[in-house]
This record gives structure tokens, C-alpha cells and sequence, in this order.
């Protein structure tokens, strides 16, 4: 049995709108192990995205505890938690979120707060396949070197935990499964991967897989939650 | 700090037409302040110029001479201390220069009837030395106008008696037709010997500059002045030829109070609301530099930095661009101070101050928006 890296208990998020409380998560509970590569399937707008900032402690929950590496960060002041993230959080988008008017080195340098080296990110970048693309911006690149790039700036710090929100929705499939595997790689040396899709690939690459359907985790999917979600049953 | 640079001068760069056009109102907002500030100061420099050239315009008397006796008969027969003169030069934030005392009185030269006039050394407040305008008279020394001169026979070199002091004379003025011709002129302190009267004057002759605009009457203001630092002196203001120029002045720096202020507002609101559209711009930017661990102090210095390096650039284009204005028309508005308008450089350090801590300010409230958004919403992708 490995050692629980997170453990997530009850966490509820509702938000206050126009038309009323919306739950966007409801009181989910999940331990992922140091190590693991865990894939959360489910719809569009299922409460994917709000759980991958929860834990990334960028959104506050209403309820509920995270705990990664034996701190409650939901506890943490707000400094506290920005200090947490940088040091122990990597994350990945499914728009990638590159800085527009930076190129690609200073891009992934951004993420070590430009305490990094560079010879160890352009190391990474080459790793990548971007050795040619250390000058370039971010419009300047296809959309699958924009993910390896965005991928480049949350590996760069080497942290324990990665949380991938979507992160090959907007690749093809030559793409995606070149981002699965690099972070399949990432979890083999000893890193913690928490990948939110809506596609069926990355359950193909995770240790395992657990449904999310209207912000509740499913213990044991019935097939027709699974035909709900429509790019899953393609 | 040093990266927060970094990323603001590459987001400068990026982004060109906002940095351009928030440089620009920054500017206008400098040079607009900069020229206004020339004109002031070539404003007040003509007018004090044109008050020299009209003479001493500002009479300080003893209180207790009869105002109505003055006025009818220039006569001063009351007196005060010669120490009133040296504290009113003592101050430093008067609104007069070029003090001279007198002590005069009628007397009898050789059985002729004369005007004796005691004339101090000019003296000027601390730091407010100017040429002098009258030339002091050295003791033992008389100036002799032209009637008197003639009725006592004298020419220059010649000495006289007055008052059993002996003298020699320095000067025969020229015929003058007026009370002048019948004028000894003296050192203050011969006077005071001549007369028995040690230590005592009964009038200051000043300039006034009527550069005051913050009160429209500018004998009240010397007053005011006057009175705080000697209450046994009155004043007397010469205002006739001096009220147009002092009225042009007011009228000029009330017209600067209204258009500087809006040329100000408008500029801040300008460089706000651009500010506001680059922070808008950049919500997934300030969302992902939170996700990657940069604190509200960080996202906040990023924009203040920016404001810096518009308010330093805008500081340098604007004074260039004021001073290249008012260099260029001011000669031909202030034309008999033409050629003290020189660039005045220590306005390069005004606006290079003043220009990024406006547009720190317009940018302050965008600013604490960007640091106040949340994070999360910029960055969901569903």
C-alpha cells in the first residue's frame, strides 16, 4: 500500500449564483498515493475544473478538508497556501495559459519564479522536442508545443504533485497521447499525477480511475453513467 | 523585483498601443504641468521686472503719523526705529525687496530752507539679493539738488555746513522742477546725527512684486506681513500702476488653477482606464502567475512597475515637451523677460518624480482590482 500523498475528506463546494446555491462538489472523498497517476473522468461541467482548484487551493471550499503531505491547506492562510503551490503544486491547463510575450525559455522560467537555471530548463525543453522553439512565443508554436511547453513549467520545479485540468482537450491524438506519456513519465520517477478528463485516453494511461457525475464521486459507475458522458462514448 | 521588471518591460513591449497611449496622456499631463509652471514663473519674473523699472511702490510708515497729512503733504513728522527696517529684511517670506530707509526732515542751510533726506544702504531679505536700485551715500558725503546747490553757491567737491557738520558734496543733481531741486541728500546715519535723532527713520521704500494671487488685494497681504513682524509700522501701497499687471497676474494663475486640474483629471482617468483594460487583458496571466505561487504583492508590484516605467517615460518626453513649447512661444508672450526663459532643469527632477507617482495613482485602483480578482475564475477552461 502506498502512502497517501493527498487525502481529500468531504469536500463540498457550493457557489452562490442568480438562480440559487449551485453544488459544484459534494462532499467527496479521495486519497491518491504518492506516486499514483489517478484520472477523474467526467462530463463538461460535472465540477471537474472547481475540484482541481480546490486542490490546488485556489479556490476555498465551503466544507471539507485537503490534506497533501499531512498539512490541511484548506487551513492555510492565504500567503501560506501561494507559498504551498509554488513549492509542491504543478499545474497544467487545457488552454495552457502561456504568458503571450514571453518566449518559450522565460516561459517555463516564469514557473521557478526565475530562480532556475538555464541550461536545466533548456535540458527539459530538449527532453521535450523544443530545443528549436527556446526563442519563440507562444503563437509562434503548434498547440501540442504549447502543452509540452505549459507541461515544461509544472515539471520544472520537480513537485510533488501534479494537477492536469483537461490538459489534452485541445490536442489531437498524436498530441494527447504525447502528453500522457510525459506524464507518465513524470509519475515513474516518483511524482504524484492527478489528470481531470473528459476523455477516454487518460484512464488508459492512469493506475486508475474514478467518475465524477453532477460534483459526487461514483464509487462503482453504472455503464449508463459512463454513456452520459457523450466523449466517452465515442 | 528584478524579474517583476523583466515581465513588465516585456509586456511593455508586447503590448505597444497601451504603453503607447497611457505614455501619451502621462505626458500631456507633464508637459501641460511643466509649461504651466514656465509661464508662472515668466509671469511673476515680467511682472517683478516691470515693477523694479516703475520704482518702489511700497512706503512703510511709522502708525502713528496722520495718514491724511501724508497724503496731502508727502510730510512725515512721526518716527520709529531704524530696527524696524532690519527685521523686515530679516524675513524670508515676504512678497517685498530693495529696502531702503529714510529719515528726513526740513532744515535751514545758511538761511535757505532745504530737505534733508537720510538714505540707508539697500537691503534685501536672506537669500533675495538683487542690483541695487539706489546707490548708497557714504558717510560724511551730500548729494545737493540743483536749487539749493545754487542758492548756496556750491558746485561738486565744494564743502558745506549743516547744522555746524561739515560736508562734502558729491554730487550737484540736475535741474528737476519739482520739490527735488531743494533736496540734501545724506548717509542715513548722518542724518540721524545731523537731526539728534539716533536710530530713527520715518519711512522704508520697498518693491512689492504684486505677485500674490491668492488674495486680491495685495496691500492687505503686505500688510498682514508687515504688521506681523512690526505693528508700530503702517502701509502705504502705491497700487495705481501696479493693480493691471498684478490683475493680469491673478486673472492668468486662476485660468492655470481650472485648465491644469482638468488636463490632470482627464489624463489620470485616461491612464485608469487604460490601466483597467490591460488588467482586463491580462486576467489569465494574473490567474496563472497565482496558480504558480506569485503573491498579490507580486501581482500588484507588476502593475505599479508598469505605471513606473510609463511615469518615467512620460516624465522625460513631457518635460522635453514643455520646455520645448514654452522656450519656443514664451519669448514672444513675456518679451521684456524674453531671454531669462532658459530651460529650468530642476523641473526634469519634479516631473521625473511627480510623473511616476501619477501614474501609480491612476493606475492604483485597476491595480488593487488585479490583485482582488479571483484567480480561479480566469483560469476554468469549462
Amino acid at each position: 500500500m502506498t502512502e497517501n500523498l493527498l487525502q481529500i475528506d468531504h469536500l463540498t463546494k457550493r457557489f452562490q449564483t442568480r438562480d440559487g446555491e449551485v453544488t459544484a462538489l459534494d462532499n467527496i472523498s479521495l486519497a491518491v498515493g504518492r506516486g499514483e497517476f489517478v484520472s477523474i473522468q467526467g462530463a463538461s461541467g460535472c465540477g471537474k475544473s472547481t475540484l482541481m482548484l480546490t486542490i490546488g487551493g485556489m479556490l476555498q471550499p465551503t466544507l471539507g478538508v485537503v490534506r497533501m503531505g499531512g498539512r490541511d491547506i484548506v487551513q492555510l492562510s492565504s500567503r501560506e497556501r501561494t507559498t504551498f503551490r509554488r513549492k509542491q503544486i504543478g499545474f497544467v491547463f487545457q488552454m495552457f495559459h502561456l504568458v503571450p510575450y514571453l518566449s518559450i525559455l522565460d516561459n517555463v522560467l516564469v514557473g521557478t519564479h526565475f530562480q532556475g537555471t538555464r541550461s536545466e530548463i533548456v535540458e527539459l525543453l530538449t527532453t521535450l522536442g523544443l530545443q528549436e522553439r527556446l526563442r519563440h512565443k507562444p503563437n509562434q508554436l503548434s498547440t501540442g508545443e504549447r502543452q509540452r511547453t505549459a507541461l515544461a513549467r509544472a515539471l520544472i520545479n520537480n513537485p510533488p504533485l501534479i494537477l492536469a485540468d483537461e490538459p489534452t482537450g485541445n490536442l489531437d491524438p498524436e498530441n494527447a497521447c504525447e502528453v500522457f506519456r510525459i506524464l507518465s513519465q513524470y509519475r515513474d520517477t516518483g511524482g504524484t499525477v492527478l489528470v481531470v478528463s473528459h476523455g477516454e485516453m487518460a484512464a488508459q494511461w492512469a493506475d486508475r480511475t474514478v467518475w465524477l457525475k453532477s460534483g459526487k464521486l461514483l464509487d462503482s459507475p453504472t455503464l449508463e453513467d459512463i454513456s452520459t458522458n457523450s466523449d466517452i462514448s465515442q | 523585483m528584478k524579474h517583476l521588471l523583466y515581465l513588465t518591460a516585456r509586456e511593455l513591449l508586447h503590448r505597444r498601443v497601451n504603453f503607447f497611449l497611457s505614455t501619451l496622456a502621462v505626458t500631456l499631463a507633464v508637459a501641460a504641468s511643466v509649461g504651466m509652471s514656465y509661464a508662472m514663473t515668466a509671469m511673476g519674473r515680467e511682472t517683478r521686472r516691470v515693477m523694479r523699472d516703475l520704482g518702489f511702490n511700497l512706503k512703510i510708515i511709522p502708525a502713528t503719523q496722520n495718514i491724511d497729512t501724508y497724503l496731502l503733504t508727502g510730510q512725515l513728522d512721526q518716527t520709529m526705529p531704524e530696527d524696524v527696517l532690519h527685521r523686515l529684511a530679516s524675513q524670508t517670506s515676504m512678497t517685498y525687496n530693495h529696502l531702503v530707509a529714510t529719515l528726513r526732515s526740513h532744515i535751514e542751510v545758511a538761511g535757505y530752507q532745504a530737505m534733508l533726506v537720510g538714505v540707508s544702504e539697500e537691503l534685501f531679505p536672506p537669500g533675495r539679493k538683487k542690483p541695487i536700485m539706489q546707490p548708497s551715500i557714504e558717510r560724511g558725503l551730500v548729494h545737493l539738488g540743483d536749487q539749493i546747490a545754487s542758492r548756496l553757491n556750491v558746485q561738486k567737491g565744494d564743502n558745506i555746513l549743516i547744522r555746524k557738520h561739515s560736508f562734502v558734496v558729491a554730487r550737484r543733481a540736475p535741474k528737476m522742477g519739482n520739490a527735488d531741486d531743494l533736496r540734501i541728500l545724506c548717509s542715513l546715519a548722518d542724518a540721524q546725527m545731523v537731526l539728534g535723532m539716533p536710530d530713527r527713520i520715518n519711512e522704508i521704500q520697498a518693491i512689492d512684486c504684486m505677485c500674490q494671487t491668492s488674495d486680491h488685494d495685495p496691500r492687505a497681504q503686505v500688510l498682514r506681513e508687515v504688521k506681523a513682524v512690526a505693528p508700530e509700522a503702517e502701509v502705504v501701497m502705491l497700487t495705481a500702476m501696479a493693480d493691471a499687471r498684478a490683475k493680469q497676474r491673478q486673472l492668468t494663475e486662476r485660468y492655470a488653477s481650472i485648465v491644469l486640474p482638468v488636463v490632470l483629471v482627464i489624463s489620470s482617468a485616461w491612464v485608469c482606464i487604460l490601466a483597467a483594460l490591460n488588467v482586463h487583458q491580462r486576467r489569465e496571466e494574473i490567474g496563472l502567475l497565482r496558480s504558480l505561487g506569485y503573491t498579490s504583492k507580486s501581482i500588484f508590484t507588476l502593475f505599479m512597475s508598469k505605471a513606473l516605467f510609463v511615469g518615467l517615460a512620460a516624465g522625460l518626453l513631457g518635460f522635453g515637451l514643455g520646455t520645448l513649447l514654452s522656450t519656443s512661444w514664451g519669448p514672444r508672450i513675456f518679451p521684456i523677460t524674453a531671454k531669462a526663459i532658459r530651460v529650468e532643469w530642476s523641473l526634469l527632477g519634479w516631473s521625473l518624480l511627480a510623473a511616476p507617482l501619477f501614474a501609480a495613482i491612476s493606475s492604483l485602483v485597476p491595480a488593487v482590482f488585479a490583485v482582488q480578482q479571483d484567480p480561479a475564475m480566469a483560469l476554468r477552461d469549462d
